[in-house]
């Protein structure tokens, strides 16, 4: 006989009031295993739902279902914000979440705008006044030199692609851009 | 990355050894240079008591992907079993091992296991995998068992036991 298959079950199960030493120990560091290795939680986060993961591992899994995260444990939903990292004594303090992408997320530059020297809207004396311009006549000039202002005046870096800011700016631009296509649209037929 | 999926079974190794549920049995297989191959178990599962499929022993090869646990591992019997959810190939059918179905990476290969079993006397009619045990169950409900009791014969748990564990 295997010893692999029946060492099992002659080993008598320890009941819960008393435990010896060493098992006990098994018993508690098995509340701080991770739900998808099993092994004892790396760089821990928990989710919402209350079950904790290695963070590598949790990535992993959410990666395979982008459009359908769910709880590895209890098929709550979860998702990379809403867990938290947990940071034990001696440990790390810098937040897991932030060490294992799993991927660097796609990264699109902008197209530096093209520039009207003849175009420059208020601004130029450095009154930095925010301007709108419906300049009808001279409609696609127009629409393109709203946006520039003050060239003197800096704009604020770029935030890092994926960040919650960026995110942000990203629904922003699409934001204006949808009116800005409506505001075509509108010129058109009309 | 076969990093996790590799610690993962070796964890479930060393739980199964620990500890498993009676009269099953679930060990990774060799590879030709005789080195254990993690990701292919040779298991067994017994037929439950009291039902028509008691004393039986059955076969099934675990066959684990890199990614697991993210997918679950396929499971087939070895050989073919007559059920009404298993397919000519031997694959079961099992929403807990669809992964758009019931699969997630917290199951452990002891679930899975019990899950098979469970399965096996309560076939899920909605889901059939093999034309022959489907229609006999649905038409001759006697003799759907006489069968499924002559594969308990068949697959007695002492023989199966001996070709396993040598």
């Amino acid at each position: 006989m295997d010893a692999e298959a029946t060492e099992g079950n002659t080993e008598p199960k320890t009941p819960p009031e008393e435990p010896s030493g060493s098992e006990k120990k098994e018993e508690d560091n098995a509340r701080f295993e991770c739900n998808i290795c099993l092994d004892t939680a790396k760089d821990a986060v928990v989710s919402l739902c209350g079950h904790l993961f290695c963070w590598p591992c949790l990535a992993q899994w959410l990666e395979t279902r982008p459009n359908r995260q769910l709880c590895p444990v209890c098929k709550s939903a979860i998702s990379k914000e809403k867990v938290v990292p947990i940071y034990g004594r001696g440990g790390e303090t810098s937040d897991p979440r932030e060490k294992v992408p799993p991927r660097p997320q796609g990264q699109r530059s902008e197209v530096p705008p093209p520039s009207f020297p003849g175009f420059q809207w208020g601004g130029a004396e450095g009154n930095g006044n925010v301007q709108f311009s419906f300049g009808i006549g001279i409609f696609p000039l127009s629409f393109f030199a709203s946006w520039f202002q003050n060239p003197m005046e800096r704009r604020p870096e770029a935030p890092p692609a994926g960040s919650r800011q960026s995110q942000e700016e990203q629904f922003l631009s699409n934001v204006f851009m949808y009116i800005g296509l409506f505001f075509l649209l509108w010129l058109i037929i009309v | 990355m076969s990093g996790i999926a590799s610690a993962r079974l070796s964890e479930e190794r060393k739980a199964w050894r620990k500890e498993h549920p009676f009269g099953f049995i679930a060990k990774p297989g060799k590879n030709p240079d005789g080195t254990l191959n993690l990701f292919n178990w040779e298991c067994a599962i017994p037929g439950k008591k009291d039902t028509i499929w008691e004393g039986g022993l059955y076969k099934v090869r675990m066959l684990f992907k890199d990614d697991f646990p993210s997918t679950p591992p396929k499971c087939k019997f070895e050989p073919p079993l007559f059920h009404p959810n298993v397919y000519p190939s031997g694959t079961v059918c099992l929403s807990l091992l669809d992964e758009n179905k019931d699969w997630k990476p917290s199951i452990s290969i002891k679930q899975l296991l019990i899950g098979i079993q469970d399965l096996l006397n309560n076939p899920n009619v909605e889901d059939p995998a093999q034309a022959e045990a489907y229609q006999i169950y649905c038409q001759n409900r006697s003799e759907y068992e006489k069968r499924v009791r002559r594969e308990a014969q068949k697959f007695s748990a002492d023989q199966v036991q001996k070709t396993m564990l040598g």
